[in-house]
């Protein structure tokens, strides 16, 4: 918007509401084909690489009789088996994905043992405060929410304009959020997906700027996005907006980040709690996260008017 | 959040078609008093002439007569033919009629005067002086019209034409004035994204249509009434119907200033009756004449009556009870998880309906009820005052479900709290050739931590959805009745002690204005209020009003930092010719915009007025 015109904006801004005219007709949403559209399966660790390349007991050798591989195990027996070591937790990290297209790095896996009473109690706690009973996982993976180009198209929409406050919303709208795992079918031999989206609770994924859950370095500025409770209502034919809490102090990083005019990179998180009596019915192998996604990025040219001057 | 700075919830310009606040009753008032009914008529000496009634008329300006009080001087029974006499000893009269108090000299000619002109005369002006907490104005002289304007609704974008037509006379002697309007909005433009599952833009693809919602439900029909007045305040009988007055019930300890349509985005035609003698009266309230939610009702009798009539004292004792009930409070509110608008805000917004941009919840009753004594202990031609005790409690249901919320209504348990309140009302009227009315009222109060004075006050309507407004936050349990009821108990249950204080000054038509403040000493419930107003300079009008509202503190009730509880509302009206008036305002709405949650902003807003007057000027 050439400077010319901001005086005359601004008297207008002056009558109301002449000026919610404006800012209504100055959000811009900056076009989906400046933003990477991310389609991914986010695939879960293998359960030998979680627990380790052979099954072994943490001290020692492994009681006589048990397996030594884990590889169609579910979540009951891989809790059984944190349960016999006494571990609360078990973490793996990858650094590079499997699919070199994916706009992902550094996968960080944790496996939280919450199925005995007493123990383990803080890293077991709902998110009413209650005592929860099963396996949680939580998952963090480094996502290029804008990259290179993007960057450079979104600095262009904004006029070379640095002020975070004129990002007025930050967004995702999900096409596909499916919690999946592979099984063979017995009757044709054929490997199939199956969703599991029902097998567990307390999901939310969300974004922060910490690589590690509470990395004692990092602030502790996870956001929520999405939770449980909007699964559901995700699928191709009815995609789903959600935005990032404008609030948050995430939103003030990453916006600034954003009008930096560099690539940005955010930790996205997830987490699940699968329930005792689900644990049998969860694997690992095979399994992940089916994700089809758009960012979406409003800025409000009011903003950038005022920030002009 | 796509407007973060966008709250404004509507751009108003029905508001100067109708405003009759500045008006109501303007012209004769000639309200019978809530004293017996006069003895001989009063006499005056020479009566100055009756001048043209100003065009302007001023908020209800309620009197009584004082038919004890002896005549100043000499007396000449009315009508008064013609006795020229330079001395013209004047007295008390009320808003519009006092610039009628001219002197007459030797060589005029008194006119007539009726008895009903006369009468008031005697009037003594109490009520209300101010119009604390209403939002609007209206033409003051009778006139046929319409306002152009811009209106926002929701998200919407309006343009407004309302022919409107306003009338005001004198039947049986009291005041009667009536206003009305047909708002016709023409869709500009639907700031509202595009839906993600059709990909059907909004914009400006429906420009020009007619909104027909506004016009669906025969309910809606009644939004065509600006205001129906008969009397004043005060008056033996006042029946009120309007859709921008605020109202209070006895003593206003359970409901004071209270105005249906702080929400800009709803409009409600509320209704008042008011009718009393010597031995019993009572007060109804209604939000909504069409679909109430809010009713409210006030009933006393003068006991001491039957004893002696003519003994100001005896004669003024009564007891009262008062009840009041929202019978559609928000208990819960719900938010947007299901993003119906489709902006990716889900729980941090309220679900709006899409229509009619109401916010949706679960609701419940929550009830007030109150008993009162009252006693009159000065009565004189300059004086009145009165003393009274009242006891309230507030009663309705919270939630049981704790920190595991349910879909859908939650189980609640009965809570109930009460308050003690020992007031006192004085009235002064100083002046001769301008008379100058002051009302103060002074309360203490002694009152559950969960109870809550004049808990239907003037922001009522936003708040009992979202008490806390200025978090910007939707938060599903900050309801007033669950921020107000159940807020926790803490010191063994202390009680809260409070203070109240009320003073206004009015000056004829020139001016008024009022403050108040309402302190306690350690709940986030202190009030603050100002208010100035300007009913007609030559072919000016002016209002502005300033609240604070649920400061945490007295001292914060100061502070140069906004609350987000704030009102603040000033309006100008100018007339460039006469036909032609311009209409200028400065508010801070509250309303559901664009982020879905109750907020204020500061709006400007400027439109056109078209009017012809006809009749006689009232």
């Amino acid at each position: 918007m050439k400077k010319t015109l901001l005086l005359p904006v601004l008297l207008l801004c002056a009558l109301q509401p002449a000026c919610s005219f404006l800012e209504a007709a100055g959000d811009v949403e900056v076009p989906e084909s400046s933003i990477p559209h991310a389609q991914f399966l986010l695939k879960w660790p293998n359960v030998d690489q979680l627990v380790g390349a052979t099954l072994q007991k943490a001290g020692g050798a492994m009681p006589p009789g048990f397996p030594t591989s884990l590889q169609n195990g579910t979540l009951a027996h891989i809790q059984g088996l944190m349960t016999i070591d006494g571990e609360c937790r078990r973490a793996y990290d990858q650094a590079t994905m499997d699919d070199p297209a994916a706009p992902l790095k550094n996968l960080h896996v944790e496996v939280i043992n919450c199925g005995t009473v007493g123990r383990c109690t803080a890293q077991c706690l709902d998110q009413f405060g209650d005592p929860f009973r099963g396996v949680r996982l939580q998952a963090r993976v480094w996502f290029n929410l804008i990259n290179a180009d993007a960057s450079a198209k979104i600095h262009d929409i904004m006029n070379g304009q640095d002020n975070p406050d004129m990002i007025a919303q930050i967004r995702l709208q999900f096409s596909k959020l499916d919690f999946v795992q592979t099984y063979v079918d017995p009757a044709t031999g054929a490997t199939q997906t199956q969703n599991v989206d029902g097998l567990f609770s307390g999901y939310e994924l969300g974004v922060g700027s910490a690589y590690l859950p509470g990395d004692p370095t990092a602030v502790d500025d996870d956001t929520a996005i999405v939770k449980q409770r909007y699964l559901a209502s995700i699928s191709p034919d009815t995609p789903q907006r959600f935005e990032l809490d404008p609030t948050s102090d995430f939103s003030l990083k990453l916006r600034t980040a954003i009008v930096s005019g560099a690539q940005v990179w955010v930790a996205v998180y997830q987490n699940i709690d699968v329930p005792e009596q689900n644990l049998y019915a969860v694997r690992m192998n095979g399994g992940g996260v089916d994700l089809d996604f758009q960012p979406e990025i409003v800025i409000s040219f009011v903003k950038t008017v005022t920030g002009a001057l | 959040m796509r407007h973060a700075t966008a709250k404004r919830a509507l751009a108003l310009t029905a508001f100067w078609a109708s405003q009759a606040v500045w008006a109501a009753g303007a012209v004769a008032q000639t309200p019978p008093a809530d004293e017996p009914p006069p003895p001989p008529p009063p006499v005056i000496v020479a009566p100055p002439p009756i001048v043209p009634v100003p065009s302007v008329k001023l908020a209800p300006q309620p009197v009584k007569a004082q038919p004890v009080k002896p005549p100043p001087v000499a007396s000449v029974p009315l009508p008064v033919a013609a006795t020229p006499v330079a001395q013209t000893p004047k007295t008390p009269v009320a808003g519009a009629n006092s610039a009628a108090s001219t002197p007459a000299t030797a060589t005029e000619k008194p006119k007539p005067v009726s008895a009903a002109s006369a009468k008031r005369k005697q009037e003594f002006v109490k009520g209300e002086l101010a119009s604390v907490g209403s939002i609007g104005l209206v033409p003051w002289e009778n006139q046929v019209g319409a306002v152009i304007g811009m209106e926002r609704i929701g998200d919407v974008y309006y343009a407004a034409f309302t022919p409107s037509i306003n009338y005001s006379t004198e039947l049986a002697e009291q005041p009667f004035s009536m206003s009305f309007g047909i708002p016709l909005r023409f869709q500009a433009v639907d700031t509202r994204p595009a839906d993600s599952v059709t990909g059907d833009q909004h914009g400006w693809s429906h420009l020009g249509r007619f909104r027909q919602e506004d016009w669906n439900d025969p309910t809606q029909y009644a939004q065509i009434i600006r205001e129906i007045q008969y009397g004043t305040k005060e008056s033996h009988l006042y029946v009120d119907v309007n859709q921008f007055k605020a109202s209070s019930l006895g003593h206003g300890t359970i409901l004071k200033r209270y105005n249906p349509n702080l929400n800009l985005n709803v409009r409600q035609v509320s209704g008042e009756v008011d009718a009393f003698n010597d031995w019993v009266g009572g007060e109804l309230f209604v939000n909504n004449v069409v679909a109430p939610n809010v009713v409210g009702g006030l009933m006393f009798v003068k006991p001491l009556s039957f004893v002696n009539r003519q003994n100001y004292v005896l004669r003024s004792f009564s007891l009262g009870v008062t009840a009041v009930a929202d019978l559609d409070a928000p208990l819960r509110a719900k938010l947007d998880v299901n993003d119906v608008d489709n902006n990716g805000i889900r729980e941090r917004e309220y679900l709006v309906d899409q229509t009619t941009f109401k916010p949706l919840y679960e609701s419940t009753k929550v009830v007030a009820t109150g008993m009162d004594a009252e006693i009159k202990l000065v009565d004189t031609a300059t004086t009145d005052w009165k003393t009274y005790i009242d006891y309230s409690m507030l009663m309705s249901g919270l939630p049981t479900d704790g920190n595991h919320p349910v879909d859908g209504m939650p189980p609640t348990r009965y809570v109930s709290s009460g308050g003690l309140t020992w007031g006192n009302l004085i009235r002064l009227n100083f002046g001769q050739d301008t008379i100058h009315a002051l009302r103060l009222r002074a309360e203490v109060r002694r009152y559950d931590q969960n109870y809550l004075p004049s808990y239907f006050d003037v922001m009522y309507e936003v708040q009992r959805l979202q008490y806390r407004i200025g978090s910007r936050t939707a938060d599903p349990n900050g309801t007033k009745i669950q921020a107000i009821l159940g807020r926790p108990i803490v010191n063994d249950g202390a009680a809260v002690l409070g203070a109240y204080f009320e003073a206004s000054w009015r000056i004829g038509e020139l001016f008024a204005m009022a403050v108040g403040i309402e302190v306690n000493d350690s709940e986030p419930d202190n009030n603050l209020f100002v208010h100035l107003e300007m009913p007609e300079y030559k072919n000016f009008q002016f209002l502005a009003t300033f609240h604070r509202r649920s400061a945490a503190t007295a001292g914060a009730l100061f502070a140069l930092r906004s609350t987000g509880r704030e009102i603040f509302l000033a309006k100008a009206r100018y007339r460039v010719i006469d036909w032609f008036h311009v209409n200028a305002e400065a508010i801070t709405p509250f309303g559901i915009g664009p982020d879905s949650f109750f907020a204020n902003t500061l709006d400007f807003n400027l439109n056109l007025e078209f009017g012809f007057g006809y009749g006689a000027k009232k």
